[in-house]
């Protein structure tokens, strides 16, 4: 038995296995589904993060977005910032959005669900 | 039986009242602030309300936007690095915490520094609204 906790955690140590993350969508406090097909989907790299709104130019919100990163053990480095903007990209990227406007971020500290998480959130929008 | 299964189900509210108390003692995440409302879809008037903007904040001119969150985010900044450096005395305590629990009581919540980044961001929103709408460059 104590080998195998000594086993299990040796694991978690070189698994990679730093941080798991998790992402909503919603719009006007409903979840959104990815109605959007694969081809349609964005690479999340081409997603822009910007930090404020944009008035220059038309779009589309399609979602609100939350993210959570969590580090999987106590010894692992928080989330960063940069970790939870790339969630972001990620889950827009899924809805075909062009970027994240108004990207915030929370302060990473212990959560119920784990020892280190950090929060992020914006809006998904297409620009028309 | 029953008292048995009672003794066993009290203990384990124990220990989740426990982890919770050190959950909290331990410092707790901070939430993303909320989203202010998309500019693309609502007009001038319901987003100065929606963001508690002033006659006074009206008035301001772009170079005093333009201080203004300058200042701002630099004070954004400097609570950030107070937060951080708290996190790594936090961090430190948490694993001290797990083998002797009474250790997390030195552990730093910031709950000052936390609630004035969330008004800083809403000061943040506020002037980043103030300046696109005057179109100031």
């Amino acid at each position: 038995m104590k080998k195998l906790i000594i086993a299990t955690i040796g694991m978690l140590f070189l698994s990679g296995c730093a941080t798991w993350s998790s992402g909503e969508a919603t719009k006007d406090g409903k979840p959104v589904e990815i109605a959007v097909s694969s081809e349609n989907q964005k690479n999340p790299e081409s997603v822009e993060l910007i930090e404020g709104d944009i008035k220059d130019r038309k779009y589309t919100v399609l979602a609100e977005l939350e993210v959570v990163v969590n580090k999987t053990t106590i010894f692992n480095a928080d989330p960063t910032p940069e970790m939870a903007g790339k969630k972001l990209q990620e889950e827009a990227a899924l809805l075909g959005a062009d970027a994240v406007i108004q990207v915030r971020y929370g302060s990473a500290g212990v959560s119920v669900m784990s020892w280190g998480s950090l929060e992020g959130r914006g809006r998904a929008i297409k620009f028309e | 039986m029953i008292s048995l299964l009672m003794k066993h189900s009290n203990n384990f509210f124990k220990l989740i009242l426990v982890f919770i108390f050190f959950i909290i003692l331990a410092g707790c995440a901070r939430r993303a602030p909320d989203l202010p409302p998309a500019y693309a879809s609502h007009n001038d008037e319901e987003i100065a309300i929606a963001l508690g903007i002033t006659d006074k904040d009206k008035s301001m001119s772009c170079f005093r936007i333009k201080v203004d969150q300058q200042k701002a985010a630099k004070e954004y900044e400097q609570n950030e690095a107070i937060i951080e450096s708290s996190r790594t005395h936090n961090q430190v305590t948490g694993y001290i915490g797990v083998f002797f629990p009474p250790a997390l009581i030195v552990a730093d919540n910031d709950d000052e520094i936390k609630a004035q980044l969330d008004t800083l961001q809403k000061r943040k929103d506020q002037l980043d609204y103030l300046w696109k709408s005057k179109s100031c460059r």
